[in-house]
């Protein structure tokens, strides 16, 4: 243990001690440093033992024990932090917040084309009648709508989806676990929705065949 | 903290868990001499990854199963950053009626015919 690091060895290290943040802070600040050290006598030991395949199959053993364990941290993390309930309502405020400007647009476009009903759409064909406003709608709409729409189902998806990575008897399995929480679900229904009517319409716009 | 609860509260444990339970069975050792001791004992069958190790310390202690050790080996002889465990009493009955536990199944196993008295792994002929 009292030899010189080499510079591969140091590298590794530094890729393992920045790789240690995947795990919950708390955890990180109990055993962070220890796991570190532990990480660093493995590392030179099968250096010592040599051959860089040996190193290789350590680190592939890091990385999957990493991912499985820091994913485990992580949702324990989160059922015991009393404060996740708010952070799960607050991603729902900020996915409704997300889909606000598509859903309007959807649904003005809707009544009006589908009912005849011209109160949402109006007003925006009214203020669009100016050609240079047109222009930076036609140019923001798609990133706002569709980019929107994709941020409010990741977020909300996040907070409703548990996933799970373990061995058992040598063979990695993976589980997806779904949390009902509704206002988060309610956002991914309205979201899913809205994205599957705007692409369509952008399929039909461009793809569809003309009479 | 363990006092309270019964054993078998606790099982059926990880094989994780039982194998560090074994590891600081005869002494206390720190993360990386659990980690050897255990892959050493098995014949590179078991390997703990830091995060394996790390995740089960934690929960065992908080499940009373180990402490943490006050005593630092002599800094001659060993890094004093290191954190040494040892198992506590209740840590030891739990590891008890784990290893009871088990050999109840192992009876059941040979009862059924799924395992021979003796040889290689105990597998019954033709298997």
């Amino acid at each position: 243990m009292n030899e010189e690091p080499d510079r591969v060895s140091s590298v590794s290290e530094r890729v393992y001690q920045t790789l240690l943040f995947a795990y919950p802070k708390g955890f990180r600040r109990e055993y962070g440093a220890q796991m570190a050290q532990t990480f660093r006598d493995l590392y030179r030991e099968e250096r010592r033992r040599s051959g860089k395949f040996r190193v290789a199959g350590l680190w592939v053993r890091t990385l999957l024990d990493l991912i499985a364990t820091a994913t485990v941290e992580r949702s324990n993390d989160r059922k015991q932090n009393g404060e996740v309930i708010m952070g799960d309502r607050r991603l729902a405020v900020v996915g409704f917040l997300l889909v606000s400007a598509p859903l309007y647009f959807v649904s003005a476009s809707l009544l009006k084309y589908g009912l005849g009903v011209g109160l949402l759409f109006d007003p925006l064909e009214a203020f669009l009648s100016v050609a240079q406003r047109r222009e930076v709608f036609n140019l923001v709409s798609p990133v706002v709508f569709l980019g929107g729409l994709g941020l409010a189902l990741t977020l909300n998806a996040y907070s409703v989806l548990r996933m799970n990575v373990g061995r058992e008897e040598g063979v990695v399995v993976s589980t997806v676990r779904l949390e009902v929480k509704l206002l988060n679900l309610a956002v991914i229904a309205v979201g899913s929705l809205l994205l599957v009517t705007l692409l369509g319409y952008v399929f039909l716009e461009n793809f569809a065949y003309r009479y | 903290m363990g006092e309270s609860r019964e054993p078998w509260d606790l099982l059926p444990l990880t094989p994780a868990a039982l194998h560090i339970l074994l590891s600081l069975a005869d002494e206390e050792r720190h993360g990386y001499g659990i980690m050897r001791e255990v892959e050493e004992r098995t014949g590179s069958k078991m390997r703990l990854g830091p995060g394996t190790l790390y995740g089960s310390v934690k929960r065992m202690l908080g499940d009373g199963l180990i402490e943490e050790s006050e005593e630092r080996p002599d800094p001659e002889l060993d890094d004093q950053r290191r954190r040494y465990y040892r198992l506590t009493d209740f840590g030891r009955r739990v590891a008890g009626a784990e290893a009871g536990r088990l050999e109840d199944l192992v009876s059941i196993a040979y009862e059924k015919k799924l395992l021979r008295e003796s040889g290689a792994h105990g597998l019954p002929e033709g298997t």
